[in-house]
């Protein structure tokens, strides 16, 4: 089920009206019967892949506990081999399979494993991350096994974060399914706030700002490089509105109910640099890769010094990209990330130097319109087809020049509008402009409520309502 | 729920309630208005798109997309045919929203002759999400049916007075200027020319919309038993056409009902000067005057020869 969907307009209401009448014991059943329910609006055979590898992770977890040693060590590995496996199966067998077959093409082998046929299901690596962050954690011995069967399978399947995060980890979230959540005015408020703020970044941006880039990406051959760049600028406004809209939505879906899932995206276009920018963008995944992978790598490798973290870099944003998907494109623009932040870390203290030279006015807007652009760069491929496209769009964007192309003058109208709303908002926030102005929480009851009804009407007004997808549901 | 709980769910549906009341007022306010301004519209898309359901009765009239919108020029048939013409063709739109603006207008009159320009996929893409065009008519039973087909619970998101006019608030400003006024009786000329590139093909999706083609051959049905002569064309394109679905949808009506003719411009040396194009799939305005000239001279020799006896 899409949020931006109706269905999820009664399903929503439905399920936290049924969620506080319910007596707290069966609450978790309700949520779970409820996941299920918004699963099955995808493809709903996939929930039985789900269900192999919750089982697998809830008994890993289970014998983890009860074993120490090496026989520890080789649950963990089986249960981590057995989730990857299903990833591997449905998201990058046909990946590493054609170009397997491209190499052995290359040196005249005979190499025939047929391709799959099958449909990658929704969100599914978001729910493995879930699932091995608590796999791990248990291994780690900072979390208990859960025993209840049915509270595990919600931990993975809670239906606000399912199917794109954001990614949480056992600590936080599993123990809420224990309290007992009662119906809390301020909970309530917040999340319906927030869960507002989200369906506006998406239904009124991201998905306007959609048409232009889908308009002009889906005929990059026609368009020149005045039009590809800015496409490449409403993509980056789009792919965050529609992320951390979705987040928002999720966030705020479960914060209805009493519960708080971790903070996804923390206005990433006011980072001064690419190592900023992935401590706010995506926060659920950075730290997942952070934990469970950057860390033991610079730690195994700690002997080699400052290397070894960029090593670390590089290995963990191309296997980042690689999450992302399943192709070339999401590997560089992994890998561009990771050098960028392995630069600025070896850079560290000449650019200090710099920044001591140039006025602090000037720095920090350069700084954060660099890092933009270098974001937007990346983009490019994040976007693109493949490779190719890729480089064709960035060679236009540098050499063919001419007249931008507008396309429907009224959806340009309104994506530049609500992008300057929208950076209106952001700056507010980030530098706590006007005393923190915000219309949402005013002190005046007359502006807060006056200020629901402004985003409704606008949604209504100026949202577009054509059931897309969110970008990251592909994940 | 705690002893408090009680207290703090009053609170609630408290506040809940009036931003209800409030978003409800201004959903009506709001829609209102722009309901206002729509009838009040003197140019441009949404005044093309009024007119042609609640106002033209031009003997001749064309149908269909964007494609028809930009391919039929009512100068050149107006001056071969010497009778009224009128181009209710619009932007993204496809076969239903054609039979749901010729179902208006045969609710009014009966026009001499009926052109539907078809895409070369027109049977084999789905309308759903196109056709939210039609919702400010949504109370005009003619239309209904079709404005329905839209979206699941379209009937129930119409209970909003703002959605039948969402993202319409430029157009409707735009649109209250005369001096606006881009179009001919309907057609909107294109004035730029397409590169020369290489003809490439066509790819049509091969699944059919069951849905849309059972629309349209009962609207065809209708105006077949109406005896009006209707011509269903594809307009030229500079794509080669490999694939056949919608082509062989077209000749089965052409067998079904007698007087509803087919004419396939795909394909066609002749029509494959990109200085004729706005784009490969859009003649631009000299493109429209030749093409314009040969279906009028088409029709106008079609009617001289069933006036023979």
């Amino acid at each position: 089920m899409l949020f931006n969907s109706f269905s999820f307009l009664v399903f929503f209401p439905l399920v936290t009206l049924l969620y506080y009448l319910l007596p707290y014991k069966s609450r978790w059943a309700l949520l779970l019967l409820a996941s299920c329910v918004f699963y099955c609006f995808f493809i709903p055979v996939y929930i039985l892949i789900l269900l192999v590898t919750i089982v697998i992770d809830y008994y890993a977890g289970i014998y983890i506990e009860r074993s120490d040693g090496p026989v520890r060590k080789r649950y963990l590995l089986v249960s981590i081999l057995s989730t990857c496996l299903v990833l591997f199966i449905f998201k990058y067998f046909n990946f590493f399979n054609s170009n397997i077959n491209v190499v052995a093409a290359y040196f005249h082998l005979k190499y025939a494993l047929p391709l799959l046929h099958v449909i990658l299901p929704i969100g599914l690596s978001f729910h493995t991350f879930q699932s091995l962050s608590y796999v791990i954690e248990v291994y780690l011995g900072k979390q208990k096994a859960e025993k209840n069967f049915g509270i595990y399978s919600l931990y993975v399947m809670f239906y606000p974060q399912l199917v794109a995060g954001p990614i949480e980890r056992p600590q936080n979230l599993l123990h809420q399914f224990y309290e007992k959540h009662p119906f809390n005015y301020e909970d309530v408020t917040t999340g319906l706030k927030k869960m507002a703020w989200g369906f506006f970044k998406k239904v009124v941006i991201a998905d306007r700002l959609s048409i232009y880039v889908s308009a002009v990406y889906g005929n990059h051959d026609k368009h020149n490089g005045t039009s590809l760049l800015v496409a490449t600028f409403f993509f980056g406004f789009q792919i965050y509105c529609d992320f951390s809209g979705y987040s928002d939505i999720a966030i705020g879906a479960a914060r209805t109910m009493g519960f708080k899932l971790m903070t996804n995206f923390n206005r990433p276009f006011y980072s001064k640099n690419i190592t900023e920018f992935w401590r706010r963008w995506h926060i659920s995944l950075s730290t997942w890769f952070n934990d469970y992978m950057f860390t033991p790598i610079t730690f195994a490798w700690r002997e080699k010094g400052r290397y070894a973290t960029v090593w670390a870099l590089l290995i963990v944003f191309a296997v980042s990209g690689l999450w992302h998907g399943a192709n070339w494109t999401y590997i560089l623009w992994g890998l561009l990330n990771g050098m960028a932040i392995a630069f600025e870390l070896l850079t560290k203290k000449i650019r200090n130097k710099l920044a001591r030279t140039v006025p602090g006015w000037l720095y920090k807007p350069l700084s954060i319109l660099l890092t933009f652009f270098y974001a937007c760069f990346t983009w490019v491929f994040f976007r693109s087809p493949d490779l190719g496209t890729a480089m064709q769009i960035l060679h236009k964007i540098v050499f063919v020049h001419g007249p931008c192309f507008v396309g429907d003058r009224k959806n340009m109208i309104y994506s530049v509008f609500f992008i300057l709303v929208l950076l209106v908002i952001d700056t507010i926030k980030e530098y706590r402009l006007f005393n923190n102005f915000s219309l949402f929480d005013h002190s005046s009851l007359l502006v807060r409520r006056l200020s629901y009804v402004v985003i409704v009407i606008m949604i209504l007004l100026f949202g577009v309502f054509d059931n897309n997808q969110f970008i990251y549901f592909q994940f | 729920m705690t002893a408090t709980a009680p207290a703090q769910v009053k609170k609630f549906m408290k506040v809940f309630l009036i931003v209800l009341a409030g978003i409800v007022v201004a959903d009506q306010l709001t829609g209102r208005w722009l309901e206002h301004l729509y009838h009040r519209q003197r140019s441009g898309l949404l005044y093309r798109t009024s007119y042609a359901i609640d106002s033209t009765r031009a003997n001749y009239i064309v149908l269909g997309s964007s494609r028809a919108n930009h391919d039929y020029d009512p100068h050149v048939f107006e001056k071969i045919l010497k009778t009224s013409f009128y181009n209710c063709g619009r932007d993204k739109q496809g076969a239903l929203y054609s039979c749901a603006v010729l179902s208006a207008i045969l609710e009014r009159y009966k026009p001499r002759c009926i052109l539907i320009d078809v895409t070369p996929g027109e049977f084999t893409q789905s309308d759903e999400g196109t056709l939210s065009t039609l919702l400010p008519y949504y109370h005009n039973p003619a239309v209904q049916p079709f404005a329905r087909l839209n979206s699941h619970f379209e009937n129930v998101k119409m209970l909003s007075r703002i959605y039948p006019y969402n993202s319409l608030l430029s157009n409707l400003l735009a649109g209250l200027n005369k001096s606006h006024k881009e179009d001919y009786k309907g057609y909107v000329k294109l004035t730029e020319t397409a590169a020369n590139d290489a003809i490439v093909p066509y790819m049509e999706n091969q699944t059919v919309d069951t849905l849309k083609l059972a629309e349209f051959t009962r609207m065809l049905a209708k105006v077949n038993a109406l005896r009006i002569p209707t011509f269903l064309i594809i307009s030229p394109i500079r794509y080669r056409y490999t694939s056949f679905a919608t082509v062989k949808a077209c000749r089965s009506f052409t067998r079904q009902f007698d007087q509803v003719s087919f004419l396939d411009f795909t394909n066609r040396a002749d029509w494959e000067n990109a200085a004729e194009y706005s784009d490969n799939n859009h003649l631009n305005q000299f493109g429209a005057a030749r093409y314009s000239g040969v279906i009028a001279a088409y029709l106008l020799n079609h009617q001289s020869l069933a006036r023979v006896p």
